[in-house]
Protein backbone atom coordinates (compact mmCIF):
# COMPACT_ATOMS: atom_id res chain seq x y z
CA UNK A 1 0.00 0.00 0.00
CA UNK A 2 1.07 3.68 -0.57
CA UNK A 3 2.26 5.29 2.47
CA UNK A 4 0.09 8.43 1.55
CA UNK A 5 -2.68 6.33 1.50
CA UNK A 6 -2.10 5.90 5.39
CA UNK A 7 -2.05 9.28 5.69
CA UNK A 8 -5.16 10.32 4.08
CA UNK A 9 -7.26 7.26 5.69
CA UNK A 10 -9.30 7.46 7.39
CA UNK A 11 -11.20 10.35 6.74
CA UNK A 12 -11.36 12.36 10.10
CA UNK A 13 -13.57 14.94 10.91
CA UNK A 14 -11.87 18.18 11.17
CA UNK A 15 -13.82 20.52 13.05
CA UNK A 16 -15.74 19.48 16.32
CA UNK A 17 -19.31 20.25 15.94
CA UNK A 18 -20.08 23.05 18.28
CA UNK A 19 -23.69 23.57 17.12
CA UNK A 20 -25.21 19.88 17.90
CA UNK A 21 -25.02 20.58 21.82
CA UNK A 22 -28.06 21.49 21.49
CA UNK A 23 -31.05 18.95 21.77
CA UNK A 24 -33.70 19.45 19.07
CA UNK A 25 -35.45 20.21 22.30
CA UNK A 26 -33.63 23.05 24.06
CA UNK A 27 -33.29 24.62 20.06
CA UNK A 28 -36.68 24.30 20.14
CA UNK A 29 -37.37 26.08 23.41
CA UNK A 30 -35.35 29.20 22.75
CA UNK A 31 -36.62 29.66 19.41
CA UNK A 32 -40.31 29.93 20.94
CA UNK A 33 -39.28 32.39 23.73
CA UNK A 34 -37.55 34.40 21.18
CA UNK A 35 -40.87 34.68 19.31
CA UNK A 36 -42.16 35.47 22.06
CA UNK A 37 -39.60 38.26 22.62
CA UNK A 38 -37.15 36.92 25.03
CA UNK A 39 -33.84 38.67 24.85
CA UNK A 40 -32.26 36.49 26.91
CA UNK A 41 -33.33 33.83 24.94
CA UNK A 42 -31.65 35.90 21.50
CA UNK A 43 -28.89 35.83 23.73
CA UNK A 44 -28.52 32.22 24.35
CA UNK A 45 -29.10 31.58 20.47
CA UNK A 46 -26.73 34.23 19.27
CA UNK A 47 -23.37 32.79 21.79
CA UNK A 48 -24.61 29.58 20.38
CA UNK A 49 -24.20 30.06 16.97
CA UNK A 50 -22.04 33.42 16.96
CA UNK A 51 -18.85 31.22 15.80
CA UNK A 52 -20.71 29.29 13.07
CA UNK A 53 -22.62 32.32 11.43
CA UNK A 54 -19.33 34.68 11.79
CA UNK A 55 -16.55 31.54 10.06
CA UNK A 56 -19.70 30.68 7.22
CA UNK A 57 -19.63 34.50 6.44
CA UNK A 58 -15.79 34.78 6.60
CA UNK A 59 -15.34 31.56 4.35
CA UNK A 60 -18.09 32.82 2.00
CA UNK A 61 -16.77 37.01 2.13
CA UNK A 62 -13.06 36.38 2.94
CA UNK A 63 -12.53 39.38 4.54
CA UNK A 64 -13.08 39.42 8.92
CA UNK A 65 -14.71 43.24 8.97
CA UNK A 66 -17.24 41.81 6.12
CA UNK A 67 -17.85 38.78 8.21
CA UNK A 68 -18.71 40.73 11.71
CA UNK A 69 -20.66 42.96 9.85
CA UNK A 70 -22.84 40.10 8.10
CA UNK A 71 -22.67 37.83 11.44
CA UNK A 72 -24.61 41.30 13.10
CA UNK A 73 -27.01 42.15 10.32
CA UNK A 74 -27.84 38.41 10.43
CA UNK A 75 -29.00 37.67 14.13
CA UNK A 76 -30.45 41.76 14.07
CA UNK A 77 -32.81 40.39 11.10
CA UNK A 78 -33.38 37.00 13.06
CA UNK A 79 -34.45 38.91 15.95
CA UNK A 80 -37.29 40.39 13.51
CA UNK A 81 -37.94 37.77 11.94
CA UNK A 82 -37.48 34.57 13.60
CA UNK A 83 -41.40 34.03 12.88
CA UNK A 84 -40.55 32.76 9.64
CA UNK A 85 -39.06 29.56 11.04
CA UNK A 86 -42.02 27.25 11.18
CA UNK A 87 -39.89 23.93 12.80
CA UNK A 88 -39.81 22.41 9.47
CA UNK A 89 -36.33 21.24 9.68
CA UNK A 90 -33.81 21.66 12.06
CA UNK A 91 -32.57 25.64 13.54
CA UNK A 92 -29.47 25.29 12.67
CA UNK A 93 -29.61 24.63 8.80
CA UNK A 94 -32.17 27.05 8.28
CA UNK A 95 -30.04 29.82 9.59
CA UNK A 96 -27.24 28.59 7.86
CA UNK A 97 -29.25 28.58 4.71
CA UNK A 98 -29.77 32.23 5.73
CA UNK A 99 -26.26 33.24 5.86
CA UNK A 100 -25.04 31.72 2.60
CA UNK A 101 -28.04 33.26 0.99
CA UNK A 102 -27.21 36.47 2.24
CA UNK A 103 -23.21 36.25 2.12
CA UNK A 104 -23.50 35.54 -1.83
CA UNK A 105 -26.20 38.50 -2.31
CA UNK A 106 -24.10 40.69 -0.55
CA UNK A 107 -21.08 39.52 -2.93
CA UNK A 108 -23.02 39.52 -5.90
CA UNK A 109 -24.12 43.34 -5.09
CA UNK A 110 -20.40 43.79 -4.63
CA UNK A 111 -19.00 42.99 -7.71
CA UNK A 112 -21.84 44.79 -9.23
CA UNK A 113 -20.72 48.00 -7.79
CA UNK A 114 -16.81 47.08 -8.59
CA UNK A 115 -17.55 46.45 -11.98
CA UNK A 116 -19.63 49.65 -12.67
CA UNK A 117 -17.66 52.28 -10.54
CA UNK A 118 -14.22 50.12 -11.50
CA UNK A 119 -12.82 50.63 -7.91
CA UNK A 120 -10.35 48.34 -7.00
CA UNK A 121 -10.77 45.97 -3.85
CA UNK A 122 -7.59 46.56 -1.76
CA UNK A 123 -8.67 44.64 1.26
CA UNK A 124 -6.66 41.14 1.66
CA UNK A 125 -9.42 38.35 1.24
CA UNK A 126 -8.76 35.53 3.66
CA UNK A 127 -6.38 37.25 5.60
CA UNK A 128 -4.39 34.85 7.27
CA UNK A 129 -4.50 34.98 11.45
CA UNK A 130 -1.02 35.03 12.83
CA UNK A 131 -0.70 32.98 15.88
CA UNK A 132 2.53 30.92 14.55
CA UNK A 133 5.86 31.35 14.89
CA UNK A 134 7.41 33.40 12.16
CA UNK A 135 8.84 30.59 10.11
CA UNK A 136 5.92 28.26 10.61
CA UNK A 137 4.02 30.97 9.42
CA UNK A 138 6.17 32.45 6.26
CA UNK A 139 5.83 28.55 4.97
CA UNK A 140 1.79 28.74 5.55
CA UNK A 141 1.75 32.46 4.23
CA UNK A 142 2.32 31.10 1.04
CA UNK A 143 0.41 28.51 0.83
CA UNK A 144 -2.58 30.51 2.50
CA UNK A 145 -2.02 32.82 -0.74
CA UNK A 146 -2.39 30.69 -2.85
CA UNK A 147 -5.33 29.19 -1.49
CA UNK A 148 -6.78 32.37 -1.20
CA UNK A 149 -6.74 33.56 -4.37
CA UNK A 150 -7.77 30.16 -5.92
CA UNK A 151 -10.84 31.05 -3.44
CA UNK A 152 -11.72 34.27 -4.80
CA UNK A 153 -11.38 32.83 -7.83
CA UNK A 154 -13.99 29.97 -7.29
CA UNK A 155 -17.84 30.12 -8.71
CA UNK A 156 -19.96 31.11 -5.79
CA UNK A 157 -21.93 28.48 -5.11
CA UNK A 158 -18.73 26.15 -5.68
CA UNK A 159 -17.22 28.32 -2.64
CA UNK A 160 -19.79 27.87 -0.28
CA UNK A 161 -20.12 24.23 -0.41
CA UNK A 162 -16.65 24.23 0.48
CA UNK A 163 -17.45 26.61 2.97
CA UNK A 164 -19.86 24.45 4.33
CA UNK A 165 -18.22 21.06 4.48
CA UNK A 166 -14.60 21.65 4.34
CA UNK A 167 -14.58 24.51 7.38
CA UNK A 168 -17.56 23.84 9.08
CA UNK A 169 -17.74 20.02 8.37
CA UNK A 170 -21.81 19.61 7.87
CA UNK A 171 -22.75 16.18 7.06
CA UNK A 172 -24.32 15.98 2.95
CA UNK A 173 -27.86 15.32 4.24
CA UNK A 174 -27.41 18.41 6.11
CA UNK A 175 -25.83 20.16 2.34
CA UNK A 176 -28.97 19.19 1.05
CA UNK A 177 -31.02 21.24 3.21
CA UNK A 178 -29.06 24.05 3.60
CA UNK A 179 -28.45 24.50 -0.61
CA UNK A 180 -31.52 22.88 -1.61
CA UNK A 181 -31.03 20.06 -3.26
CA UNK A 182 -30.88 16.28 -2.99
CA UNK A 183 -27.84 14.11 -1.36
CA UNK A 184 -26.77 12.75 -4.88
CA UNK A 185 -26.60 16.01 -6.33
CA UNK A 186 -24.67 17.32 -2.68
CA UNK A 187 -22.31 14.45 -3.90
CA UNK A 188 -21.69 15.61 -7.49
CA UNK A 189 -21.11 19.24 -6.46
CA UNK A 190 -18.80 18.67 -3.85
CA UNK A 191 -16.35 16.64 -6.17
CA UNK A 192 -16.68 19.63 -9.02
CA UNK A 193 -16.30 22.25 -6.21
CA UNK A 194 -13.12 20.32 -5.24
CA UNK A 195 -11.88 19.37 -8.59
CA UNK A 196 -12.14 23.54 -9.24
CA UNK A 197 -10.37 24.33 -6.43
CA UNK A 198 -7.49 21.78 -7.08
CA UNK A 199 -7.26 22.95 -10.66
CA UNK A 200 -7.24 26.62 -9.48
CA UNK A 201 -4.21 25.62 -6.33
CA UNK A 202 -2.42 24.19 -9.60
CA UNK A 203 -2.72 27.03 -11.40
CA UNK A 204 -1.22 29.60 -8.93
CA UNK A 205 0.95 27.28 -7.52
CA UNK B 1 -14.03 -0.26 -12.78
CA UNK B 2 -12.51 2.72 -15.51
CA UNK B 3 -9.70 5.35 -14.02
CA UNK B 4 -12.57 8.18 -14.51
CA UNK B 5 -15.41 6.82 -12.60
CA UNK B 6 -13.16 6.00 -9.61
CA UNK B 7 -12.28 9.52 -10.24
CA UNK B 8 -15.52 10.88 -9.80
CA UNK B 9 -15.85 9.13 -6.12
CA UNK B 10 -12.98 10.38 -4.63
CA UNK B 11 -14.72 13.15 -3.00
CA UNK B 12 -17.33 10.95 -1.54
CA UNK B 13 -14.31 8.22 -0.52
CA UNK B 14 -12.86 11.44 1.41
CA UNK B 15 -16.27 12.06 3.11
CA UNK B 16 -16.61 8.32 3.56
CA UNK B 17 -19.52 8.08 2.21
CA UNK B 18 -19.26 5.29 -0.02
CA UNK B 19 -20.79 1.48 0.41
CA UNK B 20 -18.05 -0.75 1.26
CA UNK B 21 -17.90 -2.80 -1.84
CA UNK B 22 -17.08 1.05 -3.52
CA UNK B 23 -14.71 1.73 -0.82
CA UNK B 24 -13.21 -1.50 -1.71
CA UNK B 25 -12.99 -0.69 -5.55
CA UNK B 26 -11.96 2.76 -4.81
CA UNK B 27 -8.96 1.79 -2.71
CA UNK B 28 -7.84 -1.77 -5.08
CA UNK B 29 -7.48 1.08 -8.00
CA UNK B 30 -5.62 3.75 -5.79
CA UNK B 31 -3.11 1.09 -5.44
CA UNK B 32 -1.98 1.23 -9.15
CA UNK B 33 -2.80 4.41 -9.99
CA UNK B 34 -0.75 7.51 -8.87
CA UNK B 35 -2.64 10.48 -10.46
CA UNK B 36 -6.01 9.31 -8.43
CA UNK B 37 -3.68 9.25 -5.24
CA UNK B 38 -2.61 13.01 -6.15
CA UNK B 39 -5.76 13.91 -6.84
CA UNK B 40 -7.20 12.87 -3.06
CA UNK B 41 -4.43 14.02 -1.36
CA UNK B 42 -4.73 17.31 -2.93
CA UNK B 43 -8.23 17.31 -2.06
CA UNK B 44 -7.15 16.27 1.71
CA UNK B 45 -4.88 19.02 1.69
CA UNK B 46 -7.21 21.76 0.61
CA UNK B 47 -9.94 20.62 2.86
CA UNK B 48 -7.49 20.92 5.39
CA UNK B 49 -6.19 24.79 4.61
CA UNK B 50 -9.69 25.83 4.64
CA UNK B 51 -10.27 24.15 7.59
CA UNK B 52 -7.62 26.26 8.85
CA UNK B 53 -9.44 29.42 7.77
CA UNK B 54 -11.48 29.04 10.94
CA UNK B 55 -11.21 31.15 13.97
CA UNK B 56 -12.27 32.92 16.59
CA UNK B 57 -15.58 35.17 15.83
CA UNK B 58 -15.07 38.69 17.42
CA UNK B 59 -17.67 39.21 20.34
CA UNK B 60 -20.56 39.34 18.04
CA UNK B 61 -23.71 38.92 21.09
CA UNK B 62 -21.95 41.97 22.63
CA UNK B 63 -22.47 44.19 19.95
CA UNK B 64 -25.85 42.81 18.78
CA UNK B 65 -27.58 42.64 22.23
CA UNK B 66 -27.37 46.53 22.63
CA UNK B 67 -28.82 46.77 19.46
CA UNK B 68 -31.87 44.77 19.83
CA UNK B 69 -35.01 46.33 20.11
CA UNK B 70 -37.29 45.61 22.78
CA UNK B 71 -40.80 43.94 21.07
CA UNK B 72 -43.70 41.60 21.52
CA UNK B 73 -44.29 37.95 20.34
CA UNK B 74 -43.47 38.05 16.79
CA UNK B 75 -46.55 36.90 14.46
CA UNK B 76 -45.77 32.98 13.16
CA UNK B 77 -46.02 32.48 9.46
CA UNK B 78 -47.45 29.28 8.65
CA UNK B 79 -47.13 29.71 4.75
CA UNK B 80 -43.53 28.91 3.27
CA UNK B 81 -41.61 31.96 2.59
CA UNK B 82 -40.84 32.94 -0.74
CA UNK B 83 -37.60 31.74 -0.80
CA UNK B 84 -38.71 28.40 0.59
CA UNK B 85 -40.72 28.08 -2.40
CA UNK B 86 -38.20 29.42 -5.35
CA UNK B 87 -35.83 26.55 -3.62
CA UNK B 88 -38.87 24.06 -3.75
CA UNK B 89 -39.70 24.74 -7.39
CA UNK B 90 -36.05 25.04 -8.87
CA UNK B 91 -35.08 21.80 -7.51
CA UNK B 92 -33.99 19.97 -10.34
CA UNK B 93 -36.27 16.84 -9.40
CA UNK B 94 -39.29 19.39 -9.12
CA UNK B 95 -37.69 21.11 -12.52
CA UNK B 96 -38.00 18.20 -14.53
CA UNK B 97 -41.30 17.35 -13.13
CA UNK B 98 -42.40 20.75 -13.76
CA UNK B 99 -41.28 20.17 -17.44
CA UNK B 100 -43.17 17.12 -18.03
CA UNK B 101 -46.55 18.28 -16.47
CA UNK B 102 -46.74 21.39 -18.71
CA UNK B 103 -45.77 19.35 -21.99
CA UNK B 104 -48.25 17.01 -21.31
CA UNK B 105 -50.67 20.06 -20.52
CA UNK B 106 -49.96 21.55 -23.56
CA UNK B 107 -50.65 18.55 -25.87
CA UNK B 108 -53.60 17.65 -23.87
CA UNK B 109 -54.53 21.20 -25.14
CA UNK B 110 -53.91 21.25 -28.27
CA UNK B 111 -54.38 17.52 -29.35
CA UNK B 112 -58.27 18.14 -27.89
CA UNK B 113 -58.90 21.14 -29.76
CA UNK B 114 -57.65 19.92 -32.75
CA UNK B 115 -59.46 16.65 -32.90
CA UNK B 116 -63.07 18.00 -33.42
CA UNK B 117 -66.20 16.37 -31.91
CA UNK B 118 -68.64 14.53 -34.83
CA UNK B 119 -71.23 17.55 -34.33
CA UNK B 120 -68.58 20.24 -34.82
CA UNK B 121 -67.78 18.75 -37.85
CA UNK B 122 -71.26 18.50 -39.20
CA UNK B 123 -72.11 21.98 -37.91
CA UNK B 124 -69.00 23.10 -39.86
CA UNK B 125 -70.02 20.56 -43.05
CA UNK B 126 -73.27 22.31 -43.13
CA UNK B 127 -72.05 26.07 -42.36
CA UNK B 128 -69.35 26.04 -45.49
CA UNK B 129 -71.50 24.06 -47.96
CA UNK B 130 -74.28 26.68 -46.95
CA UNK B 131 -72.12 29.32 -47.70
CA UNK B 132 -70.85 27.80 -51.01
CA UNK B 133 -74.67 27.09 -51.64
CA UNK B 134 -75.71 30.45 -51.34
CA UNK B 135 -72.42 31.72 -53.66
CA UNK B 136 -73.34 29.20 -56.25
CA UNK B 137 -76.60 29.56 -56.68
CA UNK B 138 -76.40 33.48 -57.14
CA UNK B 139 -73.42 33.38 -59.19
CA UNK B 140 -74.52 30.18 -61.54
CA UNK B 141 -77.83 29.90 -63.17
CA UNK B 142 -77.58 25.85 -61.61
CA UNK B 143 -77.42 23.02 -63.56
CA UNK B 144 -73.78 22.15 -64.66
CA UNK B 145 -72.30 19.10 -63.40
CA UNK B 146 -68.42 20.71 -63.29
CA UNK B 147 -66.12 22.03 -61.39
CA UNK B 148 -65.03 25.27 -61.92
CA UNK B 149 -61.44 26.74 -62.37
CA UNK B 150 -60.90 27.25 -58.61
CA UNK B 151 -61.46 23.07 -58.49
CA UNK B 152 -64.42 24.03 -55.92
CA UNK B 153 -67.59 22.06 -56.96
CA UNK B 154 -70.57 23.98 -58.46
CA UNK B 155 -74.05 24.35 -56.83
CA UNK B 156 -75.41 21.30 -57.72
CA UNK B 157 -72.63 18.86 -56.81
CA UNK B 158 -72.91 20.91 -53.24
CA UNK B 159 -76.41 19.96 -53.01
CA UNK B 160 -76.22 16.69 -53.86
CA UNK B 161 -72.76 16.01 -51.41
CA UNK B 162 -74.96 18.15 -48.40
CA UNK B 163 -77.85 15.26 -48.86
CA UNK B 164 -75.64 12.67 -49.31
CA UNK B 165 -73.56 13.77 -46.02
CA UNK B 166 -76.65 14.93 -44.06
CA UNK B 167 -77.99 11.39 -44.89
CA UNK B 168 -74.69 9.74 -43.33
CA UNK B 169 -74.72 11.79 -40.23
CA UNK B 170 -78.06 11.44 -39.31
CA UNK B 171 -77.84 7.29 -39.86
CA UNK B 172 -80.55 8.18 -42.43
ZN1 LIG C 1 -6.97 6.52 -11.46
Amino acid sequence: MYSILEEILPAVPLNTQVADTLTKEQEKDLVVRCQDGDKHAMEALILHYQQWVYNIAYGILGTREDASDMAQEVFLWLWENIGQFRFRSRFSTWLYRIVTNRCINVKDQKKRRQTDAMEIDDSQPWAPIDTETPEKSVLRLEQREILQKALTELKDDYRQVLVLREMQDLSYEELAEVIGCSVGRVKSKLHEARKALRELVLQFS
Amino acid sequence: MSHNRIQKQLSAYLDDQLSPESRARVETHLSSCDECVEMLSDFQRNRQSIGALRHEAPPIAELVLPQLPDRGPVRRSFLPSIEEIRQWIFRPVMGGTFAVVSACLLFALVYFNLTPTSDDSLDLYLSEHTQYSVYYSTQSDGATDSIDSNGIPSATNVEDDTNFFLGVYLGD
